[in-house]
């Protein structure tokens, strides 16, 4: 057998093997979606989808599994945390990029990844200590609120948004910038008008890996969020989350009940919004 | 190609070798964490007794080890709630005693003491401040536990009589010790704890002129009763082991009051 | 269009730290004329492009002696507006370098960057500079295709115009065609021919018959020092310094 034969064995046994991962990976992605299809069907054949999705009132024992309540509680508290968190992470990417010299950036880097790796409890137990009074004293309610939830969130994300951030702006080929400097840009237009846009894609994917952490977190917004069902829109009061209403009722509703079938289909709902998302992205990227 | 399809069968074949659980010689217990303490420290004292067998002990809480118990998947079950039908059907219980409900108040509010249909109307959120009920001026803020929580049904049944139920503000938190932090931080909070303990920084309340005192626990109307829950035909093992955890005299170190004779299975 | 200026370059030596790149540089330039710098990679003729529109303060720890006088601005005194200096001293740099925009948008971006907004004066500067660069007639009608779609001439030439667009009177061109074929490479060579007079440049090249085809006036540079300059045809027919002939011979090292 000569080396070269050898060398195609080897490579046919890798793509085999890589080929396997993947596939079972696809086929473990595949049986969750499959999983709560089946779950949640019943319950969206049974009262209707828009009836099911659309009502407010949330008393899964009373048959009433209106989600409106916990869908907005998921995008305000998504929203606020990039909102709050964007332009942290963006300035200390701008910081990590272009500003630090030398070992400095990865310095940087290094101590926000290991900010990234911190455990979620742990941000919730700041939350609950830190964030929670100041909320409580600052608006007169109890503090746990969606407020709460979305300011944990946002530092909780910032590293990882903040790392994402800075690997996108040095990803621009530094012969770019010096073609803009040379035109006479300085170095903050060159910033906005050239770096930015070049790296858009990148950073609207760094965006998507945060509001899917963001979507998919559960106890530290559980800590402080009070756990209301009740819907409503200030971000002072209490609310609840998909993933946090899932986590406080799943072990009351054993499988093949309409509570675990509604929490099948809140569980969709997450997925879903998140298809979107990454839609939404693959579009911005057939850019020039 | 051929090695690597091998291989991928070995370890398909491999996997059915993996030992089932629950093993011959061991019991497995899962539910309730109220008396997740106490069902380990007997479990300990209990596999000393009997070499050879192993006890596992997890928690999960009260639906769900009643869940697992009907699919057979556990040996028993720990729970707070009287099984359904739909979880775990035709299942036998050994009580283990009763578990007091404490009510807490955040000492802000200025009160200690409730008649106990007041009790029920500041649970049900049909009293909206404390100044209502001879406290300060300040907002009720009711923090509850969620629906599988084997507390909130007992003071669902026992304090708000089935009729009405939580506050619709009520705010939800997951542990006896969210709630009692809650209660301690937030100004005119009022929430219930399992088990008799330390309660740092809130008012315990007296509830209809009554208040908890361990020495006279049985004068104290609320509480819950955990159960451990075994199948029909379990094994002479299992039944010893719950037995001996029904009715070892230390109970009351974790917090678990005797039943009155005649209440006890 | 008004004059482009001469440039006077006079004594110049460059540090990188404690390391010393240029020492004593003397240099002049006749105003619309091309002068091309010659020598080994490492002999400092892209330090002596850079510090002419002070590309050079980007490097850490930079310092300098000497004086480049472009027109009547020296352009290494300390109280030279960069900004300005670099509108007025275009860059062409060795690797093609279109931003990841369309065609228009990077010609345009100059212009913009100094304030134009009137679309029909944006389209007709870019027009403009697009012809001066010889693209026009291949990329009329495809302006917003990315730039990137381009071949590398095209974009080497595209590059040219978005110097242009921002209406410098000096050029700078660091080996401009050592990433380009042939062909490519003749069409850069061509429009540095047509670009004389109108502007005043200064060619970094490793090659030399492109030397002696583009320029008036030729450098030789060794280790950071200046061996010979002179008009071209004198450097590259009959060099006063054994070391110039030896490299224009190919006899180097």
């Amino acid at each position: 057998m000569t080396a070269h034969s050898r060398r195609l064995r080897t490579d046919r046994r890798q793509q085999v093997l890589l080929g396997a991962a993947a596939g079972l990976y696809a086929a473990v992605g595949l049986g969750v979606l499959l999983m709560l299809l089946v779950s949640s069907g019943p319950l969206l054949l049974r009262v209707g989808v828009w009836q099911a999705l659309l009502g407010v009132h949330w008393n899964p024992l009373a048959g009433q599994f209106g989600l409106v309540p916990f869908m907005s509680g998921t995008l305000l508290v998504t929203a606020l945390a990039i909102l709050l968190a964007l332009p942290l992470a963006m300035a200390l990417a701008v910081v990590g990029a272009r500003v630090l010299r030398g070992t400095g950036p990865s310095l940087m880097t290094r101590g926000l990844t290991v900010l990234a790796a911190v455990p979620s409890v742990i941000y919730g137990w700041w939350g609950l200590t830190t964030v929670v009074p100041v909320v409580r004293r600052w608006s007169g309610g109890p503090g746990f609120s969606l407020a709460s939830a979305g300011i944990v969130l946002a530092l909780m994300i910032l590293p990882t948004l903040a790392v994402l951030f800075q690997d996108a702006l040095t990803r621009v080929p530094p012969t770019w910038q010096e073609g803009s400097l040379a035109l006479g840009a300085t170095d903050d237009q060159t910033l906005v008008r050239l770096i930015w846009p070049a790296a858009r894609a990148n950073l609207f994917r760094a965006m998507l890996v945060a509001v899917a952490r963001a979507l998919g977190e559960t106890m530290a917004v559980q800590m402080v969020i009070g756990g209301q069902t009740i819907w409503q829109l200030n971000l002072l009061r209490p609310g609840a989350t998909l993933t946090t209403q899932i986590l406080t009722d799943l072990a009351v509703f054993p499988p093949g009940t309409a509570g675990y079938r509604a929490l099948a289909v809140m569980a969709l709902l997450l997925m879903a919004g998140m298809y979107m998302l990454v839609r939404i992205s693959e579009r911005w990227e057939r850019t020039p | 190609m051929g090695k690597v399809l091998a291989l991928w069968i070995a370890i398909g074949s491999a996997l059915p070798a993996v030992p089932r659980w629950p093993a011959p010689r061991s019991i497995s217990v899962m539910g309730a964490s109220s008396v997740l303490a106490y069902v380990k420290a007997g479990a300990r004292l209990w596999q000393r007794a009997h070499p050879g067998y192993q006890v596992v002990v997890s928690g999960g809480g009260s639906v769900a080890g009643l869940i697992e118990l009907g699919r057979g998947h556990v040996n028993v079950a720990m729970s707070d709630i009287a099984p359904r039908a739909e979880w775990a059907a035709g299942v036998v219980g050994f009580p283990l005693g009763k578990l007091p409900i404490l009510f807490v108040v955040n000492r802000r509010a200025g009160v200690d003491a409730v008649g106990a249909n007041v009790l029920a109307d500041i649970l049900r959120g049909r009293i909206g401040n404390w100044a209502q009920v001879g406290g300060q001026a300040m907002p009720v803020v009711v923090v509850g536990r969620p629906l599988a929580s084997g507390a909130r049904l007992a003071v669902e049944r026992q304090v708000l009589g089935g009729r009405g139920s939580f506050s619709r503000f009520a705010l939800m938190q997951l542990s006896n010790g969210a709630v009692l932090r809650t209660v301690a931080d937030t100004p005119g909070a009022i929430g219930f704890v399992e088990g008799e303990r330390q309660l740092p920084g809130v008012v315990q309340l007296a509830v209809g002129g009554r208040s908890f005192d361990r020495r006279e626990p049985n004068a104290w109307p609320y509480y819950a009763i955990p159960t451990l829950y075994v199948n029909p035909g379990a094994s002479p093992a299992v039944l010893d082991f719950v037995r001996y955890l029904a009715r070892r005299p230390d109970r009351a170190r974790y917090g678990l009051v005797p039943l009155p004779r005649g209440q006890a299975s | 269009m008004s004059q482009p200026p001469a440039i006077r370059v006079a004594d110049l030596s460059v540090w990188y730290g404690a390391q010393r790149a240029l020492t004593g540089i003397t240099l002049d330039v006749p105003a619309g004329q091309v002068l091309a710098l010659i020598g080994a990679s490492g002999c400092g003729k892209s330090t002596v492009l850079r510090a002419l529109n002070r590309m050079i303060d980007r490097v850490p720890n930079v310092r300098w002696q000497g004086s480049a006088m472009v027109g009547d601005t020296d352009v290494l005194g300390p109280a030279v507006d960069v900004v300005a200096l670099r509108r007025r001293v275009g860059m062409v740099f060795q690797q093609p370098n279109p931003f990841p925009f369309s065609v228009f948008d990077n010609v345009a971006y100059g212009p913009r960057l100094h304030g134009i907004k009137h679309p029909a004066r944006l389209r007709k500067t870019v027009e403009d500079s697009l012809k001066q660069a010889a693209l026009w007639d291949e990329v009329r009608g495809k302006l917003r295709r990315p730039a990137r779609a381009l071949s590398g001439g095209q974009q080497q030439r595209l590059c040219i115009a978005r110097a242009l667009a921002v209406k410098p009177q000096v050029l700078l061109m660091d080996e401009p065609t050592a990433a380009l074929d042939p062909l490519s490479t003749a069409k850069i060579e061509e429009l540095v021919r047509e670009l004389k007079g109108r502007y005043t440049m200064v060619v970094v090249t490793h090659n030399l018959q492109q030397a002696a085809r583009i320029s008036d006036w030729t450098a030789f540079l060794e280790a950071g020092r200046l061996i010979e300059s002179g008009q071209t045809g004198t450097i590259f027919t009959t060099p006063r310094d054994a070391r110039t002939e030896n490299y224009i011979t190919g006899r180097y090292e």
